[in-house]
């Protein structure tokens, strides 16, 4: 962890084009990871999301 | 905890309440909840470009959780979303690009600060205007008559829009419309502007515009927004970093508390009527705004203890209502 946020670090310094594309990169793959460990604990916990019978005003 | 791209020293504990009450507030109401965190990191000590740009980075994962459960709820619509995304790039490229230039002259606090306070007043009185029109509508000829005149009310605007046949005409067939490139390619562009320049995700001015002038239906609205946020997510992302303006750090900690806060949020739309606790998500817009003020005039402390305070409140409000309505629930299932 800790040479991974040196490494951004640097990256950041040095080559700003390449520290955009970890930015997107890393957002995506930790977002997608989050979702992904978020809907399994869903499942295990019983936990629906149901679509409302009826649009809200 | 130092955050050394940004400069700046914040406690991460803050960084994950914050990603956790937006959150909440953003999966319930269906809009990211972006307006709240760029004025946050602003007032918690990042200067404004960063807090922008970090705010760009963590819609962006956000809206991969938020749309992961949404998409359970509601539809999208992938033809329009391209056009979408196709607008939006280069209107988040210009927003971005002011504010280099007002960075470069400096007046990107101030200037940034009192375009948030304008844009979050004007909101929150459209928000409290439109509750008090329901309430009165209900009151006078019930909640069914009042559905049938907002939807009369929304396809008045598209349907005028619908008649102008301005080359190329796109056929939405998800969105049952049939529209001009143009107006749809417009909406994006302008909206792609504000997410630039206020590092927004956009949706909470896109899906009035989608519904009101494109005559979608409010369902495929959200969905094909929170597909859009991706994508506009990204692209800003790419664009703040590309100009050293995001720190990753900041945006992946808040991420955390956000991917806890979006599933709850979500979850409490099965349980607790939206329209009402809307008039207290107005107060939420508004009590941001004066944040905001609070910090452009040096109460740094206030607006901190105001921003966080409000942000927290909105959440267990939320929360607290879906809690009371499972208690009731299994209290009628005993009997």
């Amino acid at each position: 962890m800790n040479s991974y946020l040196s490494f951004i670090v640097d990256l950041h310094k040095s080559n700003l084009t390449m520290y955009a594309v970890v930015s997107v990169v890393t957002m995506a793959s930790v977002g997608f990871i989050l979702s992904t460990i978020s809907n399994i604990v869903l499942a295990i916990l019983g936990i629906k999301i149901e679509k409302r019978e009826k649009e809200e005003l | 905890m130092l955050f050394p791209i940004a400069g700046i020293t914040v406690d991460p504990i803050v960084l994950i309440l914050l990603g956790f009450t937006v959150g909440v507030c953003g999966g319930f109401f269906g809009v990211g909840g972006a307006f709240m965190v760029t004025p946050a990191l602003n007032i918690l000590g990042f200067p404004m470009p960063y807090a922008i740009g970090t705010d760009m980075a963590h819609i962006m994962g956000k809206s991969l959780i938020a749309t992961s459960s949404h998409r359970k709820l509601g539809n999208v619509d992938f033809k329009a979303g391209a056009i979408l995304v196709a607008g939006t790039f280069p209107g988040i490229e210009l927003g971005a690009r002011l504010v280099m230039k007002l960075e470069a002259i400096g007046v990107v606090e101030p200037v940034v600060r009192w375009i948030y306070v304008a844009t979050l007043i004007g909101i929150g009185i459209l928000m409290v205007r439109e509750q008090r029109r329901i309430q009165h509508c209900i009151k006078l000829c019930g909640p069914d008559k009042c559905e049938l005149n907002k939807m009369l009310d929304q396809q008045r605007i598209s349907r005028r829009i619908h008649a102008i046949k301005l080359r190329p005409m796109v056929k939405l067939p998800v969105s049952g419309v049939e529209i001009s490139f143009w107006f749809v390619f417009l909406i994006a562009l302008v909206t792609g502007f504000v997410a630039g320049l206020l590092g927004v995700g956009g949706g909470f001015i896109r899906v009035p515009a989608l519904i009101y002038l494109i005559g979608m239906p409010t369902t495929v609205a959200i969905g094909t927004d929170l597909l859009e946020i991706f994508f506009s997510g990204a692209f800003g992302t790419l664009s703040y970093a590309a100009k050293g303006r995001v720190d990753l750090l900041a945006a992946l900690i808040m991420l955390l508390g956000a991917s806890l806060g979006t599933q709850i949020g979500v979850i409490a739309t099965s349980y607790v009527k939206g329209y009402k606790i809307r008039t207290f998500f107005a107060s939420t817009i508004f009590l941001t705004a004066v944040s905001v003020l609070l910090k452009q005039f040096k109460f740094n402390l206030a607006a901190t203890i105001l921003l966080m305070a409000t942000a927290l409140l909105m959440s267990a409000i939320i929360i607290g209502s879906m809690i009371n309505i499972k208690v009731q629930e299994k209290r009628v299932e005993v009997l």
